[in-house]
């Protein structure tokens, strides 16, 4: 399942989504922010994780409409008074700025929703690996040790029902004691066993010296030349940012947004910010249709298929 | 590229604190800084690890129990702010001292959220979780945390404070409507998750405290694991 | 190769060999590496030079994808990415791994993930290798794969190997010197053959154990066995029957061999009560998952040691949870007579634990039984009695062997007072003594009017002390009968003796069943 925007190197992942992050914070402006949001949700539904968002979007929603609804409650800046509620002004410019931090939570929450299935644990670590390599190794080693430990769980689970310990029977709080029992038993035997692991840690030379890290990633030109615009497009939304562009005045009283030349520069570039591994993605889809229809599968450039093979033959 | 790394990242975090500085006077935007901020709070305990000299067996100890916190948030799932990890947690920097704790309950929060989804709350959880283990850590040996009341009321506190702390994030992304009447309104709508997650703690470490701390304090004995002079 | 009983020392010694897992204690003597004294070797050679593989084989895991953890010894000696990646990629190529190189590794099997722990260590190219009993939690299809490489590399690339090993049938032939340990002392050294004739002539027959089949056949039809050529001494089932042949040719006379008088094992005696009766069982776990039994029928009788074989994945831990009542079938019903209840011993007795002490397990068993507080004291100290626990009552449970760990579970099980006895692989990890130890334990329980289950892979312990066996394949009992009748009519799943001499013993499955 690595393909298109997935496959590509870590690095651009994670500027990418730094990025996201970042512009999310900084720009204030609707259509930058729609703009973001789009982009980003356009990527996910063409990822195919429409599903998926679709599920926790419920808990989005409410996080950012709560904000969108306790900014005018109790912030009362601004000039045009809508009505009063118990005795308190409700103004237009305090609902517009609620509705503006909507906007950036819910570009936030779903920047994060695309990180997620972008930049997989694997990615993260690798990047991670190069700041903090003894973090990065204890993280790793932590999430080696989950799916072990789940599996153990559930074992200790049907063991230990046969001598009266389970947590779907009995009160309440025989059930969580119980329940705390059985994690006692997995940690007292996955303490036992990790010595084990450190032993073979140990036979294996860790803790000799310095400690260097193996990627299974590599840089290509395509990398390179994506890395390359993100750096520039992003660069250049930033310089603008510093211009004051992009920023929408809403207190003391909101000023009509006017579309400048640098603005719309800026706008552009931010768009080639956002928008290009949406291109990427797209450009594999038609790759792969338009073989389909040649009928000359094996031209395709296939990006995850190229990796795997160019680290045999080294 | 090797030898430029650790240039290149303090400059480029320089260059982050550096925009969210600006953005928050300029604007009076919190949300970038307050994310510089909570990671200038993890960082120096983590550059410690990095640092001091870990045996693999301390370093294995340390993944196991971050790894069985994390598994311990996943049959709760259901219940909202019913999480045994403040618990396991507490009793883990209990035995193995404040540093460890931190690492534990920050790492625990990092590897969980794999399962429950990175977000803008990975950084603050991990900022509040290592907290509890660092101030238990502390506070083991005192009077106060030596009795199980103490420990029991220990723990109900942190889990307001958690609770607090993942507020936070919450509030800032307001500015503007910064007062105490939000504050309050906040944390009123918050307080029963997190009168459960206190509850829960007292619960989970008057059922834990005994046994864990006994197997606990086997192994450190056993294999001479993190000794703190 | 290094034999001998648990507890020995082999492990230790093993562990002396190997520098960074030295155990801590006071000692005496001098290891050399190479002329060198290994204390004062570069921390470099000490871990690269000589290479250590252990028993469990996720215990030693420590990252979680295939090619991280290949990577972990590399990344560790601090090599440069072009060397770890030639290295990587020969290595796979070496064991097949290239599929396997993305997966998460608890996707492994139990037999993969030991292979991945072999392979993490040659890529540091080891010119030592240790291995403490490698192939104890393997099912046989993956340990005798384990043990192929372990030929190859040995042959191919001239890898000395220091191994120690209960499962001698396939390790044994193969080794150029074999180190017998006891209490801690070397009690005897030679190549496999010289080993075969000085324990047929001197030392004692608990010894025997420790002997393939062919030799201890062997040793037992030639008494002039210490004045035979070293070279004529079988060690493999091959070698054993050229001997067989070789002998027939010369004893032309009818007193050859024959059938020992009596076979040990009563059959089935139809009119016994019927305790378990599984009527057209079908499981699956999942919804949409594959049927893991599909429609079994089993009966079983009072006093009776069922063997239920089959391969990995057939579905044996299955159906004993289906019997036990773990596992709730989805069509069909598995059957207890009234007043029958059924006791389940996992694979893992660390499962079972959960208190301070061996006492305080046994107590809290007793407790959840229902017992009070003088019958229960009564019950342990019979149980306890009967499986030699005295001195392990105010033990921890995790600091006892894995032998005395199983022991204990077993008395944990027993204390709920079942009719029926479910055990999985028991005899998995022990050595041929504890091996005896438990059929002992298991012959006394039956002659208490249980009866008994066991799943195992160990033919030679199904053969010599099951009454019946049975063999489960594709999610159903495909063959069952006594074992002479059972085995005799396999002929790759049978025992080794019977290998050699079925053709002119067709029923003949132990070394006693040959006179």
């Amino acid at each position: 399942m690595n393909k298109g925007f997935r496959s590509m190197h870590p690095a651009v992942a994670l500027l990418y989504y730094a990025g996201l992050l970042l512009f999310a914070a900084l720009l204030f402006h609707p259509v930058f922010l729609l703009t973001e949001m789009i982009g980003v949700l356009s990527l996910l539904l063409m990822q195919r994780q429409g599903r998926h968002l679709l599920r926790a979007l419920p808990f989005y929603l409410l996080m950012a409409g709560s904000v969108a609804v306790m900014n005018p409650l109790f912030s009362h800046r601004g000039a045009n008074i809508l009505f009063y509620l118990l005795d308190q002004p409700i103004t237009l410019e305090a609902v517009l700025y609620g509705v503006m931090m909507m906007l950036v939570l819910l570009t936030i929450f779903i920047v994060f929703r695309s990180y997620n299935y972008t930049v997989t644990t694997d990615k993260f670590m690798y990047l991670f690996a190069a700041a903090a390599p003894r973090t990065a190794l204890l993280s790793l080693m932590a999430i080696r040790f989950v799916p072990l430990f789940q599996r153990r769980l559930r074992q200790i689970t049907l063991i230990q029902s046969t001598r009266g310990i389970n947590v779907n029977s009995g009160k309440l709080r025989k059930r969580m004691k119980d329940g705390m029992t059985l994690l006692k038993v997995l940690l007292t035997w996955s303490l036992e066993e990790a010595l084990q692991s450190a032993d073979s840690m140990k036979a294996r030379g860790y803790g000799i010296r310095k400690r260097s890290t193996y990627g299974i990633y590599k840089l290509d030109r395509q990398d390179i030349w994506i890395l390359i615009v993100l750096a520039v497009s992003g660069l250049c939304t930033l310089l603008g940012w510093l211009q004051g562009y992009a920023m929408l005045e809403i207190y003391p009283r909101m000023k009509p947004a006017v579309f400048s030349w640098g603005e719309a520069a800026m706008f552009a570039s931010f768009c080639l910010f956002v928008l290009t591994p949406l291109g990427l993605e797209g450009k594999e889809k038609w790759l792969w249709r338009s073989s389909r229809r040649s009928g000359y599968p094996s031209v395709t450039p296939m990006k995850a298929g190229i990796r795997s093979m160019s680290f045999r033959s080294r | 590229m090797a030898r430029f790394r650790f240039p290149l990242l303090i400059a480029l975090a320089l260059f982050v604190v550096i925009l969210a500085l600006t953005a928050a006077l300029k604007d009076r935007h919190y949300i970038l800084l307050s994310l510089v901020l909570v990671a200038a709070a993890l960082f120096p305990l983590f550059v410690r690890l990095e640092r001091r000299a870990l045996e693999s067996r301390e370093l294995v100890l340390l993944a196991v129990l971050s790894a069985v916190a994390a598994v311990s948030r996943i049959p709760f799932a259901a219940l909202p702010s019913v999480k045994p990890v403040s618990a396991i947690v507490i009793l883990s920097a209990y035995v193995f001292g404040a540093e460890a704790g931190f690492i534990i309950g920050a790492v625990a929060a990092l590897v969980s959220n794999i399962y429950f989804g990175q977000g803008p709350w990975t950084p603050w959880q991990m900022f509040a979780w290592g907290m509890v283990g660092l101030t238990a850590g502390w506070l083991r040996n005192t009077r106060w945390m030596r009795t199980r009341t103490g420990m029991l009321i220990f723990g109900f506190i942190w889990g307001f404070l958690f609770g607090w702390i993942m507020n936070i994030w919450y509030i800032i992304s307001l500015p503007d409507a910064f007062s105490w009447g939000l504050v309050a309104a906040a944390y009123a709508s918050s307080f029963y998750f997190d009168l459960a997650h206190a509850l829960s703690n007292v619960f989970f470490l008057s059922l834990l405290a005994g046994g864990w701390i006994k197997v606990l304090q086997r192994f450190r004995k056993k294999y001479g694991l993190l000794q703190q002079e | 190769m290094l034999c001998g009983p648990s507890g020995c020392g082999k492990t230790t010694l093993l562990r002396h060999l190997k520098r960074e897992l030295t155990p801590v204690g006071t000692g005496s003597g001098t290891l050399k590496y190479q002329g060198q004294l290994l204390a004062e070797l570069s921390p470099e050679r000490a871990a690269g030079e000589i290479g250590m593989v252990f028993q469990n084989p996720d215990a030693q895991i420590v990252m979680d994808t295939v090619w991280h953890e290949l990577a972990f010894s590399m990344e560790n000696m601090g090599y440069p990415p072009s060397v770890m990646r030639s290295r990587l990629a020969e290595i796979s190529g070496l064991f097949g791994l290239e599929p396997l190189l993305y997966k998460s590794v608890h996707e492994l099997s139990g037999g993969q993930k030991q292979l991945l722990n072999l392979a993490s260590v040659l890529l540091l190219q080891p010119k030592l290798l240790l291995l403490d009993e490698p192939t104890s939690q393997l099912d046989p299809v993956a340990a005798r794969e384990f043990i192929g490489i372990l030929q190859r590399l040995n042959e191919e690339m001239s890898m000395t190997i220091v191994i120690s090993e209960h499962r001698l049938e396939e390790v044994l032939p193969l080794a150029d010197r074999v180190l017998l340990l006891e209490d801690g002392a070397l009690k005897a050294e030679g190549s496999p053959r010289e080993m075969v004739r000085r324990i047929g002539k001197e030392l004692s027959s608990s010894h025997l154990a420790y002997l393939p089949t062919a030799a201890r056949l062997f040793l037992r039809l030639s008494p002039e066995a210490e004045y035979a050529e070293l070279n004529s001494l079988p060690l493999t089932v091959r070698e054993g029957k050229q001997w067989l042949q070789k002998r027939r040719l010369l004893e032309t006379d009818a007193k050859g061999m024959a059938v020992a008088g009596s076979v040990a094992n009563t059959g089935l005696s139809t009119d016994a009560e019927v305790l378990l009766n599984c009527r057209e069982v079908t499981f699956r776990y999942e919804q949409d998952g594959p049927e893991v039994l599909k429609k079994l029928s089993l009966l079983l009788f009072r006093g009776e040691l069922l063997t239920i074989m089959g391969g990995n994945g057939a579905g044996k831990s299955t159906l004993l949870h289906v019997i036990s009542g773990l596992a709730k079938p989805q069509r069909g019903k598995a059957e207890l007579a009234k007043g029958v209840s059924a006791g389940y011993l996992a694979q893992n007795p660390l499962l079972y634990f959960s208190q301070d002490t061996v006492l305080e397990e046994l107590q809290h068993m007793a407790h959840y039984a229902g017992m009070t507080e003088a019958e229960s004291q009564h019950e342990i100290a019979e149980l306890t009695a009967i499986f030699q626990l005295q001195d392990l009552w105010g033990s921890h449970p995790q600091d006892i062997s894995g032998g005395q760990q199983q022991k204990v579970a077993l008395a944990m099980v027993l204390l709920l007072k079942p009719d029926i006895l479910l055990l999985d692989e028991p005899t998995k990890g022990l050595d041929p003594g504890a091996k005896e130890n438990l059929a002992s334990l298991l012959l006394h329980l039956r002659s208490q009017g249980a009866s008994i289950i066991i799943v195992t892979h160990d033919v030679e312990f199904a053969a010599r002390h099951a009454s019946r066996c049975a063999m489960l394949f594709d999610g159903g009992i495909t063959a069952e009968g006594t074992p002479e009748s059972f085995f005799s009519a396999n002929y790759f799943y049978t025992t080794a003796v019977n290998r050699m001499v079925r053709d002119w013993l067709p029923q003949a499955l132990t070394i006693e069943d040959v006179n």
